[in-house]
């Protein structure tokens, strides 16, 4: 069996998910590369190709040039991943979406703000079609290792579908609504290992919603604890920009 | 034993422990880490608490872990089941979780039984550490009187002030009491006291009205609103599930290595109260609603399983109740559908 062709590409990201990619033992690096080809990849190669069994994508669209760019990766590949929260939901850039375009082209560029190429930034599924993602900020070493197994092996990506407390609870936490903190642990997918509450924060939502969430509920959780709405929004509005509406709804 | 009563003082207790520990034998207790308070390995008497406190997780992840792997395969065809089990003794287990045990017991024994289960089953010693009054206002043993215990334990210490007194359940705890602990025998009835104030503390609380016939009521009350007004709370977070000492519906997943020649068949808890648990293949759902996978939840207890074992199979931790972040509580929605809650009993 010839080996998958693997390639990265970023847009707009810290690229830290693809370092986090390869952040491995060695001896688990030449695993990974006996299994597939990594054909392109600017953290460490400067190689290209033209075609890819698998591509992952991190970062989201925040400029309309991005999109012809990604629609010729797309048109090039098997598999397209949404790799990492900015991939998968519009991560931390989707921020600026609260603000006014004025306001953060004045804020990059004072002198120049026309030179700031920009529109609403995107999760990558909301410009092309997505076959599989692999969430968090950052994403997850060994969850990245699972999936690209998975895709080799050509079964379904292993990602969890339920909530961080399956997890938080595993790890025997004292609930951290508990100690006076809210948490958007209940309606956010697991497969962190609940990296947050664990160890002294909260979850805030970096691996998106799971699918079926209930936010009505999860809202008059915070309300409960004291948490005004606007408050709420503002605490997690970092990676729950497009869930925004949806806890408006819930209202 | 022959009409006598037994007792240990509180320093051979200690004493007992530590010889285990000596003896090279794993011993689980209640102890605290960081901030947490909870059931983990202990490697001297010091570490362990006495005093109470609930704890998130109930002693069944000692035989059924969250994760355990089952089984290891290579490509070439080489299968391997694995089931690890080493001696070890759980000490200060409260009667509702000794309830929880014998309920897992029952469970795993059925049909050809589960062999993981069993063999950590079979090598473990299960000191049980009675209950003076209740713990806190979240638990609600006494609904189902799982106070109280006939068997689930291999001895039995009731902490009477000064000791303890010891009941004896099984052949197993009485060898090794024998064998790690110093005790003396009495002939006057040493329990007595402890009972009395038990039965004292618990004097207010009583059984469910009609807990005999909990399942017939559950199985009559399939379209009560209560499922629809808790569903409509719930958050799917699973957490009842995942604290619940009798709760054991697990999912099994392969992992394979990362080089594609062997891999590894683990099974991990899983909780009927998550989406991911009811959809099922080609994407069906036949409990789509929170309020559906409650009843379920609910229904297991009071009703379907509580059929199968001959006793409530909530033993009433109140472990539920402390996680559910919007006060979905197994005693509530019971309470609600007999009648008990709008009749003030
Ligand atoms: S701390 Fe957060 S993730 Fe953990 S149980 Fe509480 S709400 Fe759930
Ligand atoms: S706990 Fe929440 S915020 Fe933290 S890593 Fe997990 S999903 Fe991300
Ligand atoms: S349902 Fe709740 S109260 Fe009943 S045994 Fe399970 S965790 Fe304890
Ligand atoms: S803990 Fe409460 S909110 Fe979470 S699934 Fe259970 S009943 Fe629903």
């Amino acid at each position: 069996m010839a080996k998958p062709k693997v390639a990265f590409f970023d847009f707009a990201s810290c690229e830290g998910c693809q370092l986090s990619a390869i952040d491995l033992a060695p001896e688990q690096m030449l695993d990974l590369l006996n299994v597939v080809d990594i054909v392109e990849f600017r953290e460490a190669i400067s190689e290209k190709a033209a075609k890819y069994d698998i591509a992952l994508i991190e970062g989201s669209i925040t400029r309309d040039c991005d999109v012809p760019r990604l629609q010729d990766i797309r048109n090039r590949s098997k598999v397209l991943v949404a790799f990492g929260a900015c991939a998968h939901t519009g991560g931390i850039n989707a921020l600026k979406n609260f603000q006014k375009k004025e306001d953060y082209q004045k804020a990059v560029y004072p002198t120049d703000p026309l030179k700031y190429e920009t529109t609403v930034t995107r999760a990558i599924s909301e410009v092309v079609q997505v076959d599989a993602f692999i969430p968090g900020c950052p994403i997850n070493t060994m969850e990245f290792v699972r999936i690209v197994k998975n895709l080799v092996l050509g079964k379904r990506p292993d990602i969890p579908d339920y909530s961080v407390c399956v997890e938080c609870k595993k790890n025997e936490n004292i609930c951290v609504y508990e100690k006076g903190m809210h948490c958007l642990g209940p309606v956010i997918r697991a497969g962190c290992d609940a990296k947050c509450p664990s160890n002294g924060g909260y979850c805030y939502g970096c691996r998106g919603t799971v699918t079926k969430p209930n936010l009505h509920a999860q809202k008059d959780v915070m309300q409960k604890y004291n948490l005004t709405f606007d408050q709420m929004t503002d605490q997690f509005k970092l990676f729950l920009q497009r869930n925004r509406e949806v806890f408006k709804n819930a209202g | 034993m022959n009409g006598k009563f037994r007792k240990i003082s509180k320093k051979d207790l200690l004493i007992g422990l530590d010889r285990i520990i000596n003896d090279g034998r794993k011993l689980a207790a209640l102890t605290r880490k960081g901030e947490k308070v909870l059931y983990d390995y202990v490697t001297k008497s010091d570490e362990i608490l006495m005093q109470y406190i609930p704890t998130v997780l109930s002693p069944k992840k000692f035989f059924l872990p969250q994760d355990e792997v089952i089984l290891e395969y290579t490509t070439k065809g080489k299968v391997t089941a694995k089931i690890e089990a080493e001696s070890m003794v759980l000490f200060g287990i409260k009667p509702c979780d000794l309830h929880g045990i014998k309920i897992l017991d029952e469970a795993f024994a059925e049909s050809n039984g589960d062999p993981n289960y069993l063999a950590k089953r079979e090598k473990s010693l299960i000191i049980g550490l009675d209950c003076s009054r209740l713990c806190d206002e979240k638990a609600f043993c006494y609904k189902v009187n799982a106070q109280n215990i006939t068997t689930g334990c291999d001895f039995m210490l009731h902490n009477t002030g000064i000791d303890f007194a010891v009941t004896v359940y099984t052949e197993k705890g009485a060898e090794q009491l024998d064998k790690y602990f110093q005790t003396e025998i009495k002939s006057e009835n040493i329990l007595d006291d402890f009972n009395q104030a038990k039965a004292a503390a618990f004097s207010k609380f009583g059984t469910f009205k009609q807990l005999k016939q909990l399942p017939e009521i559950f199985e009559n009350n399939k379209n009560h609103s209560v499922w629809q007004t808790e569903g409509d709370k719930c958050l799917s977070c699973g957490s009842c599930i995942l604290v619940c000492p009798t709760c054991y519906c697990f999912d099994v997943a392969d992992e394979m290595a990362l080089n594609l020649k062997k891999g590894e068949r683990i099974r991990r808890w899983d909780a009927c109260m998550l989406n991911s648990f009811a959809v099922v293949a080609g994407n069906d759902n036949f409990r789509e609603e929170p309020k559906d996978r409650l009843k379920h939840r609910i229904n297991r207890k009071f009703n379907y399983l509580m059929k199968k074992h001959g006793e409530s199979v909530c033993v009433g931790c109140g472990r539920c109740v402390r996680a559910c972040l919007v006060n979905i509580s197994p005693k509530t929605i019971a309470e609600t559908i007999t009648g008990e809650l709008s009749t003030g009993g």
